[in-house]
């Protein structure tokens, strides 16, 4: 199960300077962006371990695709309430030398905040900035068009929104009415909402699914542009789908303050400098991997037929879910080059491991039987040969099995032919660590269970039938093969240690008798 | 209010409990629920061939007729049935139960045997003239000389048994001139002792057998197998209905050379 960390406390305000339009007339339009990530809010708020990272994320893309010039986009990393607007009285000063030198031209700032927050104020580093009082700035600095993000708990008080219903984010078109002059606010949760991280993600739900919009993902016209409602619509979408699997869901919102019908573009998408382009030909959602930085998640996205996304150059895992299973492919991508993914050269991934290797989020069960062989726990008996149906549940931690079993075993002396059947059940836990290269899992675990055993004796004299409840426990080394996603071959092997009261003569006593084992079972996943 | 019932350690205990209300699980050395359990001595005879000690051990060791000398642990118990037989009818004894008894190298040792069987039912007979089915047998001592662990008539060499005493084993109870009524199950027998507590013989001329209160029946043995330690079942004075009572002739030439006349009849068994 995916793993996901509140925000407790804070307020994760994404202040989006509106990086506004980028119209067709480049020339005149310069871009500022202040990017601040702050993990650390007041002394009572737990400290959040993505924040600043997607505050830099985030700049990076603006920078790449969002037509800001590096040196217009300024991040604070941590930093006070003094040194924010410090950095927006710096803007400020620039948008005022752009209005002297450039008559026609006009600015767009886009503020970016991911940290803690209450509902009237950011939380950096022990102190305190108002968002009245950073609008106040922003409005002071001059610039045509201004977007907030936050990304923060109970931002939605900035957006006005109450509860968690906020209005339907389709109907807006932003684009239509956005003028050169206004404001607009997008927040990652609604007033009185959390929002949240993800240990998966490495990094806010709202932020990963912006950016991923802003790659790309986003582009529901397919023109090769990324509008301020494209965005805000794709964000809003996939933070409600992944955070509707959690215990907090998260509503985005959104405020508009804009005149005109200028169209406002975020980010084009465009490869080229150290960017390629991935064309995912088929529907579906995705995960895109980044595997030369450390397995980064960098997309996590519901893709249309014709979806592009750029990258950065480099080696890429992508991982397709559909309802039930998940199919891999690993791509490079090439600067400048485009791509293309189809959905039938991905290799599908055994369902046990989709959840262990935390591809799906719900549990994944299935069905097996297999043969079983025990050494015996009494002098002369044979070995318990027979078998078990399984039924078992991959957890993305453990995978538990239950089984029922039969095992046959017998034995013979002079006087009698002893027969023992043994009727058992057991919960076994094992932890498997995948070898997706090879189709195989290797694990440890523990299985608990008891068997009723009854001994027949064939003899002229007299041998009265005997039984028992036997308990046992052993240590478990498991060995999955699964040549084929929806099939698995399992190999488990280890010691039962039983407890049984057992006859030596004429003395009886409970003994912890041990005999190692071995099972081979087949199994099928369930839908 | 917390359930006790629910508790770990109340599960626990009623599992425990329900393990212990079950029977004991037993392997192969369980052999069924005793029928009969017989002890005692073993002794020597004084008797020539034989020395009292197993094996190679200093000069003394047991010597066999014609055979090679009998390794320690080959000395064995078993329980042979009569077939009923008669005088120079077929072997009259089969080995039905046989177990190792003896275990020392120095005599007298004791011995323990338990029986968990009854004899077969095709040596279970009837008397003409009495009712229900019963069976005969002794406890004899023989030397396992092929050390295969049983008794094969062909090779090993039967060297003792119990003198006068016998036992009975009858499955619903039976009624015989030998020994009166027996209910059914196991019965210890033995000979009247010269008469002083009986008749020896019954009136058409069998054995008179009565009940064994002795707390153990002890074994004689001696290098050769002596019929004083059987049962004259026939009351004809001499055991051989017996049949491995007799001596082979091969047997009796190799004593009668070892030893002479003075101390061995040179006889074999009457034909």
């Amino acid at each position: 199960m995916r793993r996901l960390e509140t925000m407790t406390g804070g307020l994760l305000v994404l202040g989006l300077t509106l990086l506004a339009a980028m119209p067709a007339s480049a020339a005149t339009q310069h871009r500022y962006a202040l990017v601040v990530g702050s993990n650390l809010g007041e002394s009572d708020e737990t400290p959040l371990r993505y924040a600043e990272r997607d505050a830099a994320r985030l700049g990076d893309v603006l920078v790449r695709l969002g037509g800001v010039q590096p040196q217009n986009m300024l991040l604070v990393r941590g930093g006070s309430p003094a040194a924010v607007q410090g950095v927006l009285v710096d803007l400020a000063g620039r948008i005022a030398r752009q209005r002297r030198t450039q008559k026609n031209s006009t600015a767009m700032l886009l503020i970016y905040y991911s940290g803690h927050a209450s509902a009237g104020a950011m939380h950096l580093n022990g102190e305190r900035l108002s968002f009245d009082r950073l609008r106040s700035l922003v409005r002071k600095a001059g610039a045509d068009v201004s977007v907030f993000i936050v990304d923060a708990c109970r931002s939605g008080g900035l957006t006005r929104v109450k509860g968690a219903a906020p209005a339907e984010p389709f109907e807006i078109k932003v684009d239509d009415r956005l003028q050169s002059h206004g404001e607009a606010i997008i927040t990652s949760s609604a007033q009185g909402e959390d929002a949240q991280e993800s240990d998966r993600l490495r990094g806010g739900i709202f932020t990963h699914h912006l950016i991923g919009g802003l790659l790309g993902a986003a582009d529901h016209s397919d023109d090769d542009r990324v509008t301020l409602a494209e965005a805000y619509r794709y964000a809003y979408g996939e933070t409600l789908r992944t955070t509707s699997r959690t215990r907090f869901v998260q509503h985005p919102t959104y405020s508009l303050r804009l005149k005109g019908r200028q169209d406002v573009t975020l980010t084009r998408i465009s490869a080229g400098a150290g960017l390629g382009r991935l064309h995912l030909r088929d529907a579906g959602d995705y995960l895109i991997i980044d595997e030369d930085r450390g397995d980064e998640v960098v997309a996590e996205l519901a893709a249309n037929a014709r979806t592009d996304l750029l990258l950065a150059r480099g080696r890429y895992l992508i991982r397709r879910r559909g309802k039930r299973a998940v199919a891999e492919a690993r791509v490079t991508i090439a600067e400048g080059r485009r791509t293309v993914l189809a959905a039938e050269v991905m290799k599908q991934v055994p369902y046990g491991q989709t959840v262990r290797r935390g591809m799906q989020e719900r549990n994944i069960w299935s069905v097996g039987a297999g043969a079983t062989l025990a050494g015996p726990i009494l002098n002369g008996l044979s070995n318990n040969v027979g078998g078990a149906l399984g039924l078992q549940v991959d957890l993305e931690e453990l995978a538990l099995h239950f089984r029922v079993r039969y095992a046959n075993a017998g034995g013979q002396n002079n006087d009698l032919t002893l027969t023992q059947d043994s009727y058992g059940v057991d919960l076994g836990a094992y932890k498997l660590f995948d070898i997706p290269a090879i189709s195989l899992g290797l694990g440890l675990g523990v299985r608990i269970g008891g068997d009723a055993i009854q001994q027949q004796f064939e003899t002229t004299g007299s041998a009265p039938q005997r039984r028992q409840w036997v308990w046992r426990a052993a240590p478990v080394a498991r060995l999955e093969f699964t040549p084929w996603s929806t099939m698995a071959f399992t190999l488990d092997c280890g010691v039962d240690v039983h407890l049984a009261r057992l006859a030596d003569g004429a003395d009886e006593a409970w003994q912890t008798p041990s005999a190692p084992f071995c099972g081979l079972s087949w199994s099928f996943y369930l839908p | 209010m917390r359930n006790p019932l629910h508790s770990p350690a109340r599960v626990a205990l009623l599992a425990l409990l329900f393990a212990g209300c079950s029977d004991a699980l037993v392997g192969t050395d369980y052999h069924g629920e005793p029928l009969l359990e017989l002890e005692g001595k073993v002794e020597q005879l004084e008797a020539p061939g034989f020395t009292g000690k197993w094996g190679e051990s200093g000069n003394q060791k047991w010597e066999m007729p014609g055979g090679p000398a009998p390794e320690e642990g080959d000395l064995k118990l078993a329980m042979f049935w009569s077939k009923g037989g008669t005088d120079g009818e077929e072997d009259s004894l089969f080995a039905a139960v046989e177990q190792h008894a003896v275990t020392t190298s120095t005599f007298p040792a004791r011995y323990q045997l338990t029986l968990y069987q009854p004899p077969p039912a095709s040596l279970l007979h009837t008397d003409e003239d009495g009712s229900g089915r019963y069976a005969i047998g002794l406890l004899i001592v023989y030397v396992d000389l092929d050390h295969d662990g049983r008794w094969n008539a062909e090779v090993d060499k039967l060297v003792g048994g119990a003198p006068g005493r016998a036992l009975a084993y009858t499955d619903t109870g039976a009624e015989s001139v030998h020994f009166g009524t027996l209910g059914p199950g196991y019965h210890r027998l033995r000979e009247p002792k010269d008469g002083k507590d009986g008749p020896k013989c019954t009136k058409d001329g069998r054995v008179n057998l009565l009940p064994d209160d002795k707390p153990d029946l002890d074994l004689q043995m001696a290098a050769w197998f002596s019929p004083k330690v059987l049962v004259d079942l026939d009351c004809d004075g001499k055991a051989y209905e017996w049949k491995k009572a007799c001596p082979s002739k091969k047997t009796v030439k190799w004593l009668c050379d070892k030893y002479g006349k003075e101390r061995w009849p040179c006889k074999g068994c009457p034909k």
